[in-house]
């Protein structure tokens, strides 16, 4: 491309298909100044030092696919797949740029006009087929996880713990800790009999028309069981409930993370943290908790409540915390390490021996990397059941 | 702009990547085309796109420059607003000089920290913080801008009233030169005048000259508190002049800003929470210095805002209402991107006794051209950033705002001002070049360019055009 390709001043000569996206979205693009103070915030500009990895380059692009002016080749779409939708650019972008509402329009076109990467449609058959991202038998392994402890709890309640399929599959200790620690409180709450996913993936990467059947088929299913109440420890699950499910029905039930609920729980006294946990920790403040539902003091007070904790916070916290990478792992492992490879070097400078974290994909990315530093990643509910003497081991 | 005439893929590239290493250059068309725009409305494609970790690969790739006859355009994080990245020619190459971010040495007993290019004015700021010292210079956009674009661009910000621009902080400089011999110029004494003095030569020439690689900078000690005092007025045309007041009558601010109402009110709808009282403008002024001193100069201030015919005024004197102060003129140019969807910060500048006549001349030309402008800027220095607020995406429009840009310029250069403040000229400017300067000023300044770069390899058609360049904006509407 040259510059004759570019017409009036600033657009460019359609020589391919226009992406079309919604209205607002295609005016976010050109409002963005190409400032570059996304420079500062984007991890994935972080780890590439390159700006078309960058948000302001994202948007750029999308830009130019808007007027015609490129084809939607495996670069382009590289680009518009690493972005983790982690919203740290919005935090810092003067003109409040919504990229990640831009990348939602944007990957909804790429989806539906069959852009799409093979890798990500394996997940999306995975959760279409089998109700869990990661291709299980999941109806067996939920039983597996959860069979025993929930003959104990009510058949029926207006709260329901819904375990998720990340966390259950990956850490089924943590995510039963989460039980253990409600049922120990007294709270009224059930589960279900088989889980599906939250099914948020295929919203992120395009798949709106199945994203919203599954969505429609999880809500369904808690109106018929009666349930006004969701509380999950995934804050990404959390997250899709209240916004994605919201904006599909007034009936979706609302959610918290677990985290919420917990520090009511050790507030009211109804768990009671003895155990110590000897050593320096510091926090990883998981996206969707954070940026996305602005939760940042619930962690920190049940991680003040734990005895023999000394925290630290990582340089960039809360509004401005890293992310781990996760939400992009499939397929681009090596980028997601990079990203979490930097919190675990910031958390090795402060000397600390655990992350805590309250995501099972924070936890995933940031687990696998930081054993080489000799540190350990643990969830909330695992490590505060172990501090109320509910279980007897938090790694 | 042609085609590129060089063989890039065949020759060129190869050997850059020989110098820069296998992942650092790019030419896939999307990389180019992002690396083809700044911060300004301009665009030009670039060849290639390499990035430099070192002095030697700096000065390697320009001698093979010089050897297959591309020309360079270092780049820092590409904020600027003057097009001074941009290609005006084919065959360009776009140095980025950001991944060269290292402080190299920090000389505390002298004030001087020596730094690479890249590094980004807050992340200096937060290395210096711990020590007590910080680096003056504060432009807007001190979260992005790096060292070597500001060096290049000699940008100011608030604080410039006080503590000068970029060039008053610069002692000594690394320079790669245009044929790749590597000089070292300044001195870390703080009296020097041993010759013409080239530090200053370089800075403010938008890479038009050599490629900095690294920078020794003068430092300043923390002060103890910086309070602020705000005064509403009726209109801009007095805010402008309790400004002068306030300068002459010795109160020495370190910051005097100005916001119009069109400002304000995009302000308080941004935020939601701020309001404003109904009024014309407001003046923020920042005070520095020990605290017994810096509140007896507000209480002064004070006085003198009613004497000045304020409607309103208020005094900040905790760090916390001060932040929250600041963070409405922080939001002044984000608030105003929220109205159209292209916004475009001008950087006029005038004297003092002319500032008044500016915000008059600003309406004017907003009025004529039916292109809405709201403005706020460095008043106490009288720089002005008028922002143009259009659709770009309406041929129609998008001519009328061009147009008003270009009556702007005009309009600033009659009242004894130029058409930049801060920005620098870049290819975003160029026309106004030979208004604002005598023919011979134009001549001595191209010879400067050709003494330190005969072959026109480094920003060709940056600040002195090239044969054949359009440099009038309102001929491509
Ligand atoms: C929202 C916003 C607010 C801004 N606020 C201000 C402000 O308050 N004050 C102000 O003065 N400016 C301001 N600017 C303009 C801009 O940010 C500054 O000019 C900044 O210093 C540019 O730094 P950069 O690293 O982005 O440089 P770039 O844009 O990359 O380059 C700027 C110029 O420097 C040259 N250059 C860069 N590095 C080198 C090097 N190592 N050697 C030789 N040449 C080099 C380039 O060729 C170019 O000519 C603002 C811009 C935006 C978008
Ligand atoms: S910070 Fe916002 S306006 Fe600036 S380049 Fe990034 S997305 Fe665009
Ligand atoms: S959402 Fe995160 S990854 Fe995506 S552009 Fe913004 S900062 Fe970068």
């Amino acid at each position: 491309m040259t510059q004759e390709d570019v017409v009036s001043g600033t657009m460019l000569e359609p020589k391919y298909k226009k992406m079309v996206i919604e209205d607002d979205a295609e005016t976010e693009t050109y409002r963005c100044v190409r400032c570059g103070f996304c420079r500062f915030a984007c991890p994935i500009f972080d780890a590439t030092q390159v700006d078309s990895y960058n948000c302001r380059g994202r948007i750029m692009l999308e830009r130019a696919l808007i007027e015609g002016g490129f084809p939607i080749d495996d670069y382009a779409m590289e680009i518009l797949y690493t972005c983790t939708l982690c919203k740290k650019c919005e935090e810092h972008c003067p003109a409040k740029i919504k990229v990640t509402d831009v990348m939602d329009s944007v990957r909804v076109y790429l989806a539906d006009n069959d852009y799409t990467l093979s890798e990500h449609r394996s997940i999306a058959d995975n959760i279409l087929e089998k109700g869990n991202t990661h291709g299980q038998d999941y109806p067996v392994v939920f039983n597996e996880v959860f069979g025993e402890i929930k003959a104990t709890l009510p058949k029926e309640s207006s709260t329901l713990y819904y375990a998720g399929c990340v966390g259950t599959i990956d850490y089924p200790d943590n995510s039963l800790a989460g039980v253990k620690l409600l049922k120990e409180a007294g709270e009224d709450f059930t589960m279900l009999d088989a889980e599906d996913c939250c099914a948020g993936f295929l919203n992120w990467l395009g798949f709106k028309p199945y994203f919203e059947k599954a969505a429609k088929k999880n809500i369904e299913l808690f109106k018929s069981q009666g349930i006004e109440t969701i509380i999950t420890a995934c804050p990404m699950c959390a997250s899709v409930f209240n916004e994605d499910y919201k904006a599909i029905s007034e009936d979706a039930p609302k959610a918290y993370h677990i985290s919420e609920v917990l520090t009511r729980l050790i507030d009211e006294g109804k768990i009671k943290l003895t155990k110590p946990l000897e050593g320096k920790v510091t926090f990883k403040d998981p996206c969707h908790l954070g940026r996305y539902a602005l939760k940042y003091d619930a962690p920190r007070k049940i991680i003040e409540s734990i005895p023999g904790v000394e925290f630290v916070e990582l340089p960039e916290t809360k509004g401005d915390a890293r992310c781990c990478g996760g939400p992009i792992r499939v397929p681009y492992t090596e980028l997601r390490n990079d990203l979490s490879d930097e919190i675990v070097k910031d958390a090795a400078k402060l000397g600390v021996q655990y992350i805590l974290t309250t995501c099972p994909t924070c936890h995933h990315s940031i687990g696998m990397r930081a054993y080489r530093e000799r540190i350990r990643v643990l969830e909330l509910p695992r490590l505060v059941a172990y501090s109320a003497g509910i279980v007897d081991s938090y790694r | 702009m042609e085609k590129h005439l060089l063989n890039w893929d065949g020759v060129i590239i190869p050997k850059l990547k020989k110098i820069a290493g296998e992942d650092n250059v790019l030419n896939h068309a999307i990389d180019l085309y992002i690396y083809s725009r700044d911060a300004s409305i301009d665009v030009g494609m670039p060849a290639a796109v390499a990035f430099v970790n070192t002095t030697e690969e700096v000065a390697d790739i320009v001698k093979l420059a010089n050897e297959e006859g591309f020309s360079i355009i270092p780049r820092g994080a590409g904020s600027n607003v003057s097009g001074g990245v941009i290609p005006a020619k084919p065959d360009c190459l776009i140095l980025v000089l950001a991944r060269m971010n290292k402080v190299v040495d920090f000389d505390v007993e002298n004030f001087l920290i020596t730094v690479e290019p890249g590094i980004v004015c807050l992340d200096l700021n937060t290395y210096l913080e711990p020590y007590g010292f910080y680096f003056p210079p504060d432009p807007a956009s001190d979260k992005t801008a790096t060292i070597g674009g500001m060096i290049n661009n000699n940008s100011g910000g608030i604080r410039a009233l006080k503590y000068g621009v970029t060039e008053e902080w610069i002692m000594g400089l690394e320079v790669v030169l245009a044929d790749g011999n590597v000089i070292n110029i300044g001195n870390k004494a703080i009296k020097f005048v041993c010759g013409y003095d080239l530090v200053s030569l370089f800075v403010g020439s938008e890479g038009t000259l050599g490629i900095i690689t690294k920078a020794m900078l003068k430092i300043q000690p923390l002060p103890a508190v910086r309070l602020v005092a705000s005064g509403y007025f009726n209109s801009a045309f007095e805010a402008g002049k309790c400004v002068r007041e306030i300068i002459k009558r010795g109160f020495d601010p370190s910051g005097t800003e100005i916001l119009d109402y069109k400002t304000l009110k995009a302000v308080e709808e941004y935020s939601g929470t701020l309001k404003f009282p109904e009024c014309g403008a407001v003046v923020l002024v920042e005070l520095d210095g020990n605290r017994d001193d810096v509140e007896m100069r507000l209480d002064k201030l004070e006085v003198l805002f009613k004497e000045m015919g304020a409607i309103k005024s208020e005094t900040a004197r905790d760090l916390e209402t001060c932040t929250q102060v600041w963070a409405a003129r922080k939001a002044a140019f984000p608030a105003l991107t929220l109205r159209r969807p292209t916004a475009r910060m001008e950087d006029v500048s005038v004297p003092l006794k002319n500032l008044p006549a500016m915000f008059q001349e600003i309406d004017r030309v907003s009025e004529k051209n039916g292109i809405e402008i709201a403005t706020f800027g460095h008043a106490g220095d009288g720089n002005l950033h008028p922002i143009l607020l259009w659709d770009e995406r309406d041929p129609d429009e998008h001519r009328r705002a061009l147009q008003t840009l270009v009556d702007l310029w005009h309009a600033a250069i009659e009242l004894e001002g130029t058409v930049t403040g801060e920005h620098g000229i870049g290819v975003s400017k160029l026309m106004m070049m030979p208004v604002e300067h005598q023919p011979k000023v134009l001549e001595l300044k191209k010879k400067i360019k050709d003494a330190f770069d005969p072959k026109n390899i480094l920003c060709p058609g940056h600040i002195i055009p090239i044969p054949g360049q359009r440099i009038n904006i309102l001929e491509d509407a």
